[in-house]
């Protein structure tokens, strides 16, 4: 497998990881809530707006695997230079890289997500449970 | 995963003494006639952040913590005093 195979699988695997990061809201009471006939309405309208303000999850994943895996290949290929075999060592780095890089990016607007889609629902009156 | 983190987050809410926990509730309030029914919609309401998380980093808490303290919050929110184990 050579890095660039390497590289994608990973992606990809991270990537499918996140993705579930779209499904997430935000849990909310509608007792004595004024607002409670616009909660799903809310609830569509704060998605999109969290999405945009985070990134979105899998756009970020995947920059942060690009980022991580050049990164590791480049270390990579300094350590397996010094072993003898750069090219493994390159794979090696860029898998570790790409892996770290992509989850550390994904995670990150995974959070921003959440905050960003409950700080809109608290801003349109609903109550969100914390 | 995250799929899975949750129904292993349902099962475990499901398995354990986790929902024994219940709010102790200072008589006197307001909605007292409410007490009982609050109980038990905040006690759903809490299940569901519980396994499914909040935002910010309140995640990495023991999911027994995180449905306590919306148990708790949901009720104070209904206007319940309660006597909380998480303070505000």
């Amino acid at each position: 497998m050579n890095t660039k195979t390497l590289v994608m699988t990973i992606s990809t695997f991270v990537l499918t990881a996140c993705a579930t990061a779209g499904n997430w809201q935000p849990t909310v009471d509608p007792y004595n809530d004024p607002n409670a006939f616009r909660i799903n309405q809310d609830l569509y309208e704060c998605r999109q707006l969290a999405s945009q303000a985070s990134g979105g999850t899998a756009t970020q994943t995947a920059i942060g695997t690009g980022v991580g895996a050049l990164i590791g290949a480049a270390a990579g290929a300094a350590i397996g230079a010094a072993a003898g075999n750069p090219a493994t060592g390159a794979a090696i780095g860029a898998a570790a890289g790409g892996f770290g890089g992509g989850a550390k990016q994904g995670f990150g607007a995974e959070m921003d997500f959440k905050t960003a889609y409950s700080h809109c629902m608290a801003g349109r009156g609903h109550h969100v449970l914390r | 995963m995250n799929g899975l983190m949750t129904a292993l987050g349902a099962l475990l809410l499901t398995a354990c003494a986790v929902l024994d926990y219940q709010p102790q509730i200072r008589p006197g309030g307001p909605n007292d006639q409410r007490i009982t029914q609050d109980l038990q919609e905040c006690k759903e309401l809490a299940k569901h952040a519980a396994v499914n998380g909040t935002e910010g980093n309140s995640n990495q808490f023991p999911i027994k913590d995180r449905f306590q303290r919306a148990y708790d919050n949901c009720m104070r929110a209904r206007g319940h005093k309660i006597d909380p184990v998480y303070p505000l």
